[in-house]
């Protein structure tokens, strides 16, 4: 028996910790998402002033950083575990480095430290501050006080941890190459998703049809002002992100210039923020 | 006990979340200021100098030695009605004088008569006895707390206080004694807070004066001095210990000091093969992100090892050495990856793949830009007559330098554009002065950074920011206030160095007129004004005159300099330095009272002398004819002078002029009745003027302070 946890067990063990601290366990979304914060789970929920916490596995795809599988680090799908908590509870420092200690980390023995950073999610119109959690100089956490998200000034904040499940992995299992990492007896992550890397990395970057992703994103945009006309944020917001993922897959095959980036990003900005007032007022109690 | 002591030591600490690095560095500029300013206000004397400030990532504390234990007190004063009409003939007080009593509640007899503004007036004068200081230090607290800025603030408690980071806890103490408060729901009180994992838990500070080294017990060096000094200290040693010295181009000490709290320097390893790769490349897998500080042999050549500071326990640093040294292993394997690709891709094949990027949507692609380049390399040699093999190698490196900008290793590391370009060049074989050209066209990237230091290397340099300069400019984006997101300030600063250090004497206009015409013959959708050209030169001569005036000189000299109307960087530049000398001289006085002369009469009659000439015919005095043969005289050699920029010589030959100009003043009276003769005297003192006026503005010169001597 190895001495360090398997792919499935920090999953188990995250899981297990967070429910302890009352969020629900949720599970990914279900459509392609560039991170945990496109859950709507984090992404609607956070805008209200209702107490909720949750935590979920989201698997994070970010077409241009696929490398063909042949790159150790670099994976065009991994996985996020993602904690929203709201209000951000005073001691939510303390209660994360917990979950470290969970997954086996002696804090008294190691070298863990909150670095300044500050995220933004232009697509998203969503900003905050906070930290990488270094553990060991391996940047294990983004740890964010979210001030803003779909252009609304969030009261109360929340706060938003997620872990690079990879990254993590590799740490507590002293690997040097993410396909090396053992998620369960004699499985590999690499047996489970080396194949996946090479052909996404070929789809995404010299594969995909770029005319019909513009296509795509033109009708996920007009579907989205559809929903929102007819009062459906949810249904909308899902639209939202499959504008999110064609535009990233169109950047991935390169045929984004750099001013037009702009353009798209403001597109789906624009679009999330929309959703994002029309579910907020939708939460307010009707006045009779 | 002994006798109650006048003063007592002052403590007053915000503990953190952590700080970003630049926002305890400015808390800790800000908080010394803060402090003596609020208990300045709340008539607590101390001396500047007692006041330290400490900082670090989860703490700002103020400390002060020796504050006294008791408010001054305060005279407070009202005035009243004027004298006169507080007081009747008999001296006794009028109503107007009761009223004024009665509202300040004083006796009507303890009204004392003062003067203001010359006049008698009466005061209502009270007394107010100081407070103990235990009594107000808690608003002073507030006012240190609340009086931080940061550039960036963030909430964490719905609409409660902003701050950088959240504000966990507050701790006062002034001598032994705790002040207790509470601001938006944070308590005040006595208890700090150690290392947040090797002395976890609260620490209670028996005094003020115990603070820094309770917190030591507790694992925390709080003045980031003594922290700065250990990690100096402990990169020396253990650089001296591998016969090597550390490096830090990226400056990371300053962020590193301010990132720990219990400092100690230990040493890491990374796989010898990885030597092959180019040291800015190791150098920025060490730095940037890492922090790391990178090993060099006594050769200069990089090592396969490096320094960290860790903020962890000492008797763990194997293990913990193990996870950085891991870290970067991945971060260089991940370099190396982008690097053989690149390789493999070849210069040759990204420079033809500069067409699929753009460099600006109305401007065309890098492709473009690269043609421009070689293009404007040909019109900068003209124009400083440059030929040869250095105009063989600028041509050279222009057609390449764009080509690393389609690198994977400039998308992961935009900072190494440039030179991973040149690395590139070099490797596939280009001659090493087109790859040291190519790696020189970024430079200066910092103001005051180093510039290029081949002649090649200027050009390209030169032309790439010109072409940036004339961009901005062609599609109306020029920077205004703090945006600026080309940054075409920093290009403009830029060029105006590397002229002047390489003695490049051009017509600046000139080059971006060429640079605006290569936009119109690409079809590129720009401002077709040919205006623009001007405008960016007198951009560039704005950023030359700051930088004059950032490094001393005062503006009005520059803005003197700047009316000689000269159209290139080096002799602006030439001429401001020698006025700014000059100006110090008594000669200087002789070239501004001539001038002042001349100028002066000539705005006094208001006479339109456009295009005036002066006519030998109607001179009736001796001293006009002198005055006309001076400046005859004087004007070509002052031309000879300017001319092989020997500006000082040619404020002295001008400032020959002024007997002749007072002698005329004295004998000829210019405002004859006689409009001819009149006409006729006011442009032959103009004339003089407007020579003595192509060596800058002596009125403006005049008008700078002056010199200390």
């Amino acid at each position: 028996m190895a001495d360090f946890p398997t792919f499935q067990n920090i999953v188990l063990t995250l899981q297990q910790y967070w429910a302890s601290q009352g969020c629900l366990i949720m599970q990914p979304y279900h459509t392609e998402v560039g991170a945990g914060t496109f859950n709507p789970a984090t992404f609607l929920r956070c805008l209200d002033d209702r107490p909720w916490r949750a935590a979920y596995v989201e698997p994070s795809i970010r077409p241009t950083d696929g490398r063909y599988g042949e790159n150790p680090y670099r994976l065009s799908h991994y996985y996020q575990f993602q904690v929203i908590l709201k209000p951000a509870p005073e001691d939510v420092q303390d209660i994360y480095l917990n979950s470290l200690v969970e997954l086996g980390v002696d804090l008294a023995a190691h070298d863990v430290r909150f670095v300044e950073d500050d995220w933004e999610g232009p697509t998203l119109g969503a900003w905050g501050l906070g930290w990488e959690v270094w553990i060991d100089g391996m940047e294990a956490t983004q740890f964010t006080y979210f001030q803003q998200v779909g252009g609304i000034d969030l009261n109360p904040v929340s706060v938003e941890l997620t872990y690079g499940l990879e990254r993590i992995a590799m740490y507590l299992q002293k690997k040097d190459s993410v396909f090396d990492l053992v998620w369960s007896g004699g499985v590999t992550y690499g047996d489970v998703y080396q194949k996946n890397e090479a052909q996404w990395s070929r789809y995404n970057f010299d594969v995909a049809d770029t005319g019909l992703l513009f296509s795509h994103f033109a009708d996920y945009e007009q579907e989205c002002e559809r929903c929102l006309a007819a009062g459906l944020p949810l249904p909308a917001y899902d639209y939202v992100l499959k504008c999110s993922h064609a535009f990233n897959l169109l950047d991935s095959r390169g045929v984004i210039s750099v001013t037009d980036r702009t353009g798209y990003i403001a597109r789906v900005r624009n679009l999330a923020r929309r959703c994002a007032e029309m579910y907020l007022k939708q939460q307010q109690p009707v006045e009779e | 006990m002994t006798a109650a002591a006048s003063h007592r030591d002052f403590l007053f600490e915000i503990g953190t979340e952590e700080l970003p690095a630049a926002a305890a560095r400015s808390a800790a500029a800000q908080a010394g200021p803060l402090a003596a300013q609020a208990l300045a206000k709340h008539h607590l004397d101390m001396d500047r100098d007692s006041i330290s400030i400490w900082v670090t990532p989860r703490r700002i504390a103020v400390y002060i030695n020796k504050l006294p234990v008791m408010q001054q007190s305060q005279e407070i004063t009202d005035r009243g009605p004027i004298a006169s009409k507080a007081f009747d003939a008999d001296g006794n007080p009028t109503r107007a004088a009761e009223g004024f009593a009665r509202a300040k509640g004083v006796g009507v007899d303890e009204l004392e008569v003062r003067e203001h503004d010359g006049q008698q007036f009466v005061f209502a004068v009270s007394r107010k006895e100081g407070l103990p200081a235990t009594a107000i230090l808690h608003e002073a607290c507030r006012e240190i707390l609340l009086g931080i800025n940061f550039p960036k603030t963030m909430r964490w408690q719905g609409e409660g206080m902003r701050f950088s980071r959240p504000v966990r806890w507050l701790a006062a103490k002034f001598g032994s004694e705790t002040i207790e408060f509470e601001i938006h729901g944070i308590a005040c009180g006595g208890v700090t807070r150690g290392h947040r994992f090797l002395a976890n838990g609260p620490v209670p500070i028996e005094s003020a004066a115990e603070y820094k080294e309770s917190l030591r017990a507790a694992k925390v060096i709080v003045d980031q001095e003594e922290r700065r000094g250990a990690i100096l200290e402990g990169l020396a040693l253990e650089a001296g210990k591998r016969g090597a010295s550390f490096i830090d181009p990226a400056g990371e000490l300053e962020e590193v000091m301010y990132l720990v709290e219990f400092p100690s320097v230990q040493a890491g390893e990374f796989a010898e093969e990885h030597l092959r790769l180019p040291a800015r490349v190791l150098t920025t897998c060490m730095q940037s992100h890492q922090r790391y500080f990178p090993l060099t042999a006594e050769d200069g050549s990089m090592m396969a090892g490096f320094l960290y500071v860790m903020n962890g326990d000492p008797a763990s640093a194997p293990e913990i050495t193990s996870g950085n040294e891991r870290v970067l292993e991945g971060r260089i394997e991940d370099a190396e990856f982008s690097f053989d690709k690149d390789l493999a891709t070849g210069v040759e094949a990204m420079r033809a793949g500069l067409g699929n990027v753009v460099f600006h949507r109305r401007l065309g692609s890098l492709e473009e830009k690269a043609v421009r380049l070689e293009a404007l390399v040909k019109v900068f040699a003209d124009l400083v007559d440059l030929c040869g093999p250095d105009l063989k190698t600028a041509m050279a490196a222009a057609s390449l330098a764009k080509a690393d900008q389609v690198s994977i290793m400039v998308q992961e590391f935009a900072d190494l554009e440039g030179y991973i370009g040149s690395v590139y060049a070099r490797l596939e074989g280009y001659p090493s002065d087109v790859s040291d050209a190519i790696s020189e066209q970024y430079l200066p990237d910092s103001a005051g950074g180093n510039i290029p230091v081949t002649v090649p290397g200027a050009v390209l340099s030169i032309v790439d920011k010109a072409d940036n300069i004339m961009a901005a400019f062609a599609v109306d984006e020029v920077p205004t206030g703090s945006r600026d997101p080309y940054g075409i300030r920093r290009a403009a600063a830029g060029i105006s160095v590397i002229a002047t250090r390489f003695g490049f004497d051009f017509d600046l206009e000139a080059l971006f007129t060429e640079a605006h015409r290569l936009f119109l013959d690409q079809k590129a959708d720009v401002n077709r004004d040919a205006a623009i050209a001007a405008a960016a030169r007198d951009f560039v001569f704005d950023r030359i005159q700051n930088r004059l005036s950032d490094d001393g000189m005062p503006v009005e000299v520059a803005e003197a300099a700047r009316a000689a109307g000269l159209g290139s960087m080096l002799r602006l530049e030439m001429l401001a330095s020698a006025l700014d000398a000059f100006r110090s001289q008594p000669a200087f006085d002789d070239l501004h009272t001539a001038y002042f002369r001349c100028t002066k009469i000539a705005a006094k009659a208001g006479a339109d002398l456009q295009g005036a000439t002066v006519d030998e015919s109607l001179f009736e005095e001796e001293t006009e004819r002198g005055l006309f043969r001076t400046v005859a005289e004087i004007e070509p050699e002052v031309n000879r002078l300017t001319d092989s920029r020997d500006y000082a010589a040619a404020l002295a030959a001008a400032a020959g002029i002024r007997p002749v100009v007072d002698r005329f003043f004295d004998d000829v009276m210019v405002m004859a009745e006689d409009e001819k003769v009149r006409n006729n005297r006011l442009a032959l003192v103009l004339r003089a003027a407007a020579m003595l006026r192509r060596l800058g503005d002596p009125m403006r010169v005049a008008a700078a302070p002056k010199k200390e001597t």
